[in-house]
């Protein structure tokens, strides 16, 4: 119910900003439109905790900032007479599950110094059973698994370093939007990468 | 020259510059993925810059509230199209350049195992 | 104003040359695909310049829509080439 009434909020609002037009009516028939296309087409289930706005200010702030470093790096990389890299491609394993988390963390990255995220896989997959999942990406055997982002990097420098700042903004971002089950998850160590290094296969086990 | 004008003339120089930044970055870098780079990066925060110079420029409210819906479309699509650009690239085989030094995609297990 | 505007346009006015270079350039069609992306980021920002430079927002729109246009485009392709390879 409660995204079903922000949608409304948020396809209203579009529309408002699509005409430019604050009158009354105009609001109205937006409204209307905007409920219309929620009752028709209504949203599927998702599994939010609401956001919590200190939060979401903080990561707001950092987001600006990291925004901001982002393009001095790129910059610097850029403008050298001789363009010097060393590109890479860093799995940076998750903890928290949720499919908003995930997206919202994988397009942070892009935004963010030096990294573009390249894929999404479900985690340690191949290892536990190699039948493929029935269903969503992510779930298997009734299970949520969390996923691995492959971050493309300018500058790789230290993978296990790549792999820190994406748990960092994990943090950020569950600590924002994050289900429960997320804020549950982020309190776990750091999973263990790479996988050879767990001959078990049960790293980043789910809650 | 009122103050806000000052203010805006910086942003959009700022921001246009960020513009010529992406345009020398997809021109210099060496493969496809470090392109990728310099042109999601700069050109979002340019154009973060120059909507907010140009909404301390327009005259009308309309034309405020098309700049807000710009400036969140680029936050909502630029890094949606960069993944959506590198995954297609990656998967269908463009090469990495000889600079790359790491490549943990390679050992991950490859697409048709995921359902 | 118009000094910080002519400035912002043979700034953006180069990128989009550097950007023309190498969509002629290639190699690969994602290089391609990455520069268009980029040529109409570069534009809709040339629009966002124009409109602080006259004060009008009759443009904005256009704006807009070329937005999302270049977005559904670089989807659209990344779809593409997935499925071809190329």
């Amino acid at each position: 119910m409660m995204t079903r009434v922000l949608m409304v909020v948020w396809l209203s609002s579009v529309w408002i900003l699509l005409w430019g037009d604050l009158s009354p009516g105009n609001a109205l028939a937006g409204i209307v439109l905007a409920t219309a296309l929620v009752v028709l087409f209504p949203p599927g289930p998702t599994q939010n905790g609401g956001a919590h706005p200190v939060s979401v200010i903080r990561l707001g702030l950092w987001f600006v900032k990291a925004l901001v470093i982002a393009n001095l790096s790129v910059a610097r990389a850029v403008v050298r007479p001789r363009i010097q890299v060393d590109q890479g491609i860093v799995a940076v394993p998750l903890r928290a599950c949720s499919p908003l988390v995930t997206a919202f963390v994988a397009n942070a990255i892009t935004l963010t110094p030096g990294t573009l995220t390249v894929d999404v896989r479900p985690q340690a997959f191949g290892k536990i059973g190699t039948e493929p999942a029935a269903g969503h990406l992510q779930i298997r055997n009734g299970v949520q698994v969390p996923p691995v982002l492959y971050v493309h990097c300018l500058r790789t420098g230290d993978p296990a370093q790549v792999r820190a700042d994406g748990l960092e903004l994990e943090e950020y971002v569950v600590k924002a939007f994050g289900s429960p089950e997320d804020r549950r998850a982020i309190l776990q160590p750091a999973p263990v990468w790479p996988r050879e290094a767990n001959p078990t296969g049960a790293e980043g086990s789910p809650t | 020259m009122s103050v806000t004008e000052v203010i805006a003339a910086v942003l959009i120089v700022a921001g246009c510059a960020l513009g010529l930044l992406g345009g020398l970055g997809i021109y210099r870098l060496p493969d496809v993925f470090g392109r990728m780079h310099a042109a999601t990066k700069p050109p979002t925060l340019g154009l973060v810059l120059v909507a907010i110079g140009a909404i301390l420029r327009v005259n009308a409210l309309s034309g405020a509230t098309l700049l807000v819906l710009v400036i969140l479309l680029q936050f909502l699509t630029a890094p949606v199209g960069a993944h959506m650009v590198a995954r297609s690239a990656y998967e269908s085989g463009d090469q990495l350049d000889d600079q790359t030094v790491i490549d943990e995609l390679s050992q991950a297990d490859p697409p048709e195992m995921y359902p | 104003m118009i000094l910080a505007t002519n400035l912002g346009f043979i700034l953006l006015s180069l990128g989009a040359l550097l950007t023309l270079a190498r969509l002629i350039q290639g190699p690969s069609l994602a290089d391609r695909v990455v520069a268009t992306d980029l040529l109409l980021t570069l534009l809709v920002m040339g629009i966002a310049v124009l409109s602080a430079r006259t004060g009008e927002s009759t443009y904005l729109i256009v704006m807009v829509i070329v937005a999302m246009v270049g977005f559904f485009g670089t989807a659209m392709v990344a779809r593409f080439i997935e499925r071809r390879g190329a």
